[in-house]
């Protein structure tokens, strides 16, 4: 074996492994796992000893030691693959046969199929192929003489040949439940809402294109407009004059949710006043989120398992949404909510801060009595936000300590997160009970039509105000500003420049979005169907799938099939392998390999290496009665073999030969030759 | 003997039997789906166990790519069974030649591996006895020769050669034991003794029976020169005058102290004597002198030369040799 091109063959296999995970680890790893490498390469590792085993066991020590530094915790995937790393590196520094190479090879494998836990874009499964073509190639490596293009050529039709095989088990192979359920860690970092509205937080989601979740509507002809598409996510209800939170009560709390599947409680029956309208059926298929909220159109409710209805209208998950999370959804149109408001629930959403904030305090005081009416003072406030100089913008000036009114009376610049947060103060301060609602607002329909998607760009807030007697209405001051904000939705907006500020970059990134707003589009459809049919491939598309293929639901009959299937395609190769195999004569010499065959017994069969008529030659001298009968077949060998004749003369001279060796003349011992 | 080893050597038996029924002794094989053995490696064992685990985070994550990478790379280890049998299959081994040497000494057996088909076959270890090689059949057919350690005088017949390739990813393992119908003849091993076992002969007898016979002492007449003659009897003067190499030959009365005899040795036994025998053609060979050998049932005629000395070796390495 090529010693050298095996050591680096392995080396860069490692590396390619370990790339993808990169940012993923610690830094300490990062080098730990690079300085490895390097050790082991051979210019450097003449120079250099490898460690005993002492210095290794003090580096597995500090491995575990900084895997426990830096999650916390060994166990779970993150921790996991850092150990597993830890472990190749510390095998490499001791590898010294085949054998541990192959150990390395069969990890890299595994480390490979590691990022699959954190990533299952359609570029990680891009470079995993990459990278199982060049893991195998490094097999080959370890079994051949000759080249690495050689090896990286036998990978690659190994890889076309295995294809099959493995689209059919993916197809076919039951979905099996989980074994037992691990728990993927939080703080990952993922883009998204925020169980709290701090300034600024909207406006950074207003800039990331990145998907929040795609929605099917079962009845494509029943989808409410754009502008209705509320979809709900939060509600904040306590404000300490900067920041909006969920509310501490603890009958709000998720846990206490109506949950899919139970009785409903008493708030449920009463509470909700519905239209007799038929609901609007729609599924998310939400992104990860790594939190329990889950986004929908009041008033919701939801068949899923583990989904519930809380008691201000929202859906949750019982568990947070690590992966993609697919529910079922029903809008109703609601008559009324809350129409009879409990006093404590007034209470939560009438508390303002005791300081802070005068100016809009007084206004709405004096404009409430003024009116005389609730819905004569709202109205007249979202007048004043349309009518005033009033500036949708996702660059908004610094706001003071009191920031409700320095927006309202001094800058004027902002955009939902400022709108929806004064307008709920200027209600609260009138004594109407209002809250703040976050979600997204809007999204649009995938390049081919088949889905709807809601981007965190699409973030919004919004209020809700409780009126007697009609209990909680949505209202958006937004909307009043910006109409085309809630009309045409976020992408329209963003094509309008102001709205990126007047900052150097705005002008930058207005460019960037114009520009890859095509691109990222069909790369996002392309990602949707990926996620959608190879990843979220379930036991329920799975279900539908064969059923549309097979049109059986019989589990038997599909793993005979899946089976079958297999042992076709491996049968074929198999028959492949031995025909190829075998040596393909031409018919003349198919003829003269009867004959040896038939004279084996005698003695005279065809030596190795023997010429067709040199074999002929001799037959002639060991018996020579044969002389008539060898001098034809050999004329009609020449003729089929040697001469430039037209098929049929060949044809004629093959059946000749095959006549001349059924009627072959029998063997006569030979008596002379002994005397 | 114990039940286990009973068994064991029954086993043994069973298996012997099973594989010289399906892989007879022949002189060319052509390996196939009957003679090639094909299991998983211990690296294959290995990746076996990667599957396991990749299938078993597949269904509890509920990662559909993990269980896609599963399948993938167990797809990959079926094909791979396609190719490591095709890496021997469809090659042929022609048993060539045995070759000879001293008890106790390595002795050749040559092969000729040859593609059947245009398939190139790499990385086949060959291991035959306690000898280990790794070649590639890549240019068509190759023959190589395989040094065997021989043990005792006689015809050498050797193991079952076996035929092992990983290739191409090292999780397989694909096989084969043949059985190729080759020998090599192992002379007795040398021993020097110092007393020539000269037959019994008598000068005088020799003198009156007027019985001449190629020898040192008397020039008898000029022949062609032929391999192994020694280059001290080539007539020097007739090369020169351009007439070809031509040896004098000499002639010596017979006298029977030429002849290296088997019944000339006192208190030895019989491969002491044989091994003794050998020595001393070796020697006169390198000497130059002639010598016949007898044998109990044997003579060989008074000679020199090469073929002299490998045909008297070989009928010591023959000597009352079992079957």
């Amino acid at each position: 074996m090529n010693h050298l091109n095996s050591r680096y063959a392995l080396l860069l296999t490692l590396f390619l492994v370990v790339l993808p995970q990169w940012t993923r680890l610690p830094l300490w790893l990062d080098i730990v796992f690079m300085l490895s490498l390097i050790w082991r390469v051979p210019a450097i590792e003449q120079y250099l000893p490898l460690p005993n085993k002492f210095i290794k066991a003090g580096l597995a020590l500090a491995g575990l030691a900084g895997i426990k530094y830096s999650y916390n915790t060994w166990f779970g995937p993150e921790a996991g693959t850092s150990f597993l790393i830890v472990c190749v590196a510390l095998k490499l520094l001791e590898t010294k046969n085949e054998r541990d190479c192959y150990v390395l090879l069969t990890l890299s494998y595994f480390l490979l199929a590691t990022q699959f836990l954190f990533s299952q874009a359609l570029w990680t499964t891009v470079y995993a192929v990459f990278g199982v073509l060049c893991i195998t190639a490094a097999y080959v490596v370890f079994n051949q003489t000759t080249s690495i293009k050689h090896a990286l050529k036998k990978s690659l039709i190994l890889f076309s040949q295995a294809l099959p095989l493995m689209l059919i088990l993916f197809l076919f192979f039951p979905r099996l439940p989980p074994l037992w359920t691990f728990k993927l860690s939080e703080g990952t970092g993922k883009t998204g809402m925020s169980d709290n509205m701090s300034p600024g937080d909207l406006a950074k989601l207003s800039q990331s294109s990145e998907l929040a979740f795609r929605v099917e509507f079962e009845d494509k002809n029943q989808i409410p407009p754009k502008s209705e598409l509320y979809w709900r996510g939060l509600t904040f209800s306590s404000f300490d004059g900067k920041t909006w939170r969920s509310s501490q009560l603890p009958i709000l709390a998720d846990e206490n949710a109506a949950w899919s599947g139970y009785v409903l409680p008493s708030w449920a029956e009463t509470q909700i006043q519905i239209t007799k309208d038929k609901p609007i059926h729609y599924k998310v298929i939400l992104e990860p989120t790594d939190k329990t909220w889950l986004y929908s159109l009041a008033v919701p409710y939801s068949k899923t398992n583990g989904v519930g209805l809380t008691r201000d209208f929202r859906l949750v998950s019982q568990i947070p949404a690590f992966q993609r999370f697919t529910y079922d959804a029903m809008q109703y149109k609601a008559i009324s909510l809350d129409a009879n408001l409990p006093n404590w629930l007034r209470q939560d959403n009438l508390s303002l801060p005791s300081q802070g904030n005068p100016v809009a305090h007084k206004m709405a005081q004096q404009w409430r009595q003024f009116h005389g009416s609730d819905v004569a003072y709202i109205q007249a406030v979202l007048s004043w936000f349309r009518k005033s100089p009033f500036y949708y913008t996702l660059e908004p000036p610094l706001l003071g300590d009191n920031r409700i009114d320095d927006f309202l009376f001094k800058t004027k610049r902002g955009f939902c997160e400022h709108y929806s947060s004064s307008f709920a103060f200027l209600l609260r301060a009138a004594g109407i009970p209002a809250r703040v609602v976050v979600g997204y607002q809007g999204g649009e329909w995938s390049p081919n039509k088949d889905s709807w998607q809601v981007r965190q760009m699409d973030a919004h807030a919004w209020v809700e105000a409780w009126l007697p007697n009609k209990g909680w209405i949505m209202l958006d001051p937004t909307g009043a500003v910006a109409p085309q904000r809630i009309e045409q939705g976020m992408s329209a907006m963003a094509q309008n420049q102001e709205v990126w500020g007047n900052s150097t970059f705005s002008g930058l990134k207005y460019s960037n979005y114009k520009l890859f707003s095509q691109l990222r589009n069909m790369a996002d459809y392309i990602n949707y169907r990926w996620q959608k049919d190879i990843v979220g491939y379930d036991t329920e598309s799975q279900e539908q799938l064969l059923l549309k293929l097979l049109g059986d639901r019989s589990v038997w009959k599909r793993i005979a099939i899946m089976f079958g299937a297999l042992i076709v395609i491996a049968s074929l190769l198999a028959l492949w392998t031995i025909l190829k195999g075998r040596k393909s004569f031409h018919p003349a010499d198919k003829i003269i390999i009867r004959l040896s065959k038939k004279l084996t017994q005698r003695g005279l069969a065809r030596e190795q290496g023997e010429g067709v008529m040199a074999y002929l030659k001799r037959l002639e001298q060991h018996q020579p009665h044969w002389q008539a009968v060898l001098q034809q077949l050999q004329t009609q060998y020449s003729v089929v073999r040697y001469q430039q004749q037209n098929h049929d003369a060949s044809v004629q001279a093959l059946v000749q030969m095959r006549r001349l060796l059924r009627n072959w003349p029998n063997y006569q011992a030979q008596k002379t030759k002994e005397i | 003997m114990s039940l286990l080893e009973k068994l064991k050597v029954n086993y043994r038996q069973r298996w012997q039997r099973w594989l010289s029924r399906r892989i007879p002794r022949t002189k060319e094989v052509v390996l196939n789906q009957r003679r090639v053995f094909i299991f998983l490696s211990s690296q294959g064992g290995m990746m076996s166990l990667l599957l396991l685990a990749l299938f078993i985070a597949g269904i509890n994550y509920a990662n559909n790519l993990i269980l896609g990478f599963c399948f993938l790379l167990g797809s990959l280890l079926v094909i791979a069974i396609h190719h490591t049998f095709a890496n021997l299959s469809g090659l042929k081994i022609t048993a060539v030649h045995g070759g000879t040497a001293f008890a106790g000494d390595v002795v050749g057996f040559t092969i000729r591996l040859a593609p059947t088909n245009k398939r190139l076959y790499y990385s086949l270890v060959l291991e035959w006895g306690d000898v280990t090689e790794r070649i590639d059949v890549i240019d068509g057919s190759l023959e190589t020769t395989l040094y065997l350690r021989s043990e005792m005088r006689g015809r050498f017949l050797p193991p079952r050669l076996k035929m092992t390739t990983y290739y191409p990813l090292g999780l397989l393992r694909a096989w084969t034991w043949l059985d190729l119908d080759l020998n090599a003849i192992i002379y007795p091993k040398p021993i020097a003794s110092d007393t020539l076992p000269a037959g019994y002969g008598d000068k005088e007898e020799a003198h009156q029976s007027q019985r001449r016979r190629v020898g040192i002492e008397d020039f008898e007449e000029l022949k062609k020169f032929n391999e192994g003659d020694s280059l001290a009897h080539v007539s020097w003067k007739h090369l020169a005058r351009g007439q070809g190499m031509l040896i004098k030959t000499y002639s010596e009365p017979v006298t029977g102290s030429n002849t290296l005899d088997y019944q000339a040795f006192n208190g030895l036994d019989k491969e002491g004597r044989l091994s003794r025998l050998a020595w001393w053609v070796v020697r006169l060979t390198e000497q130059q002198q002639p010598f016949a050998l007898k044998l109990p049932h044997k003579t060989l005629e008074i000679g020199t030369g090469n073929s002299h000395r490998d045909s008297c070796l070989q009928a010591l390495a023959l000597f009352e040799e079992q079957a």
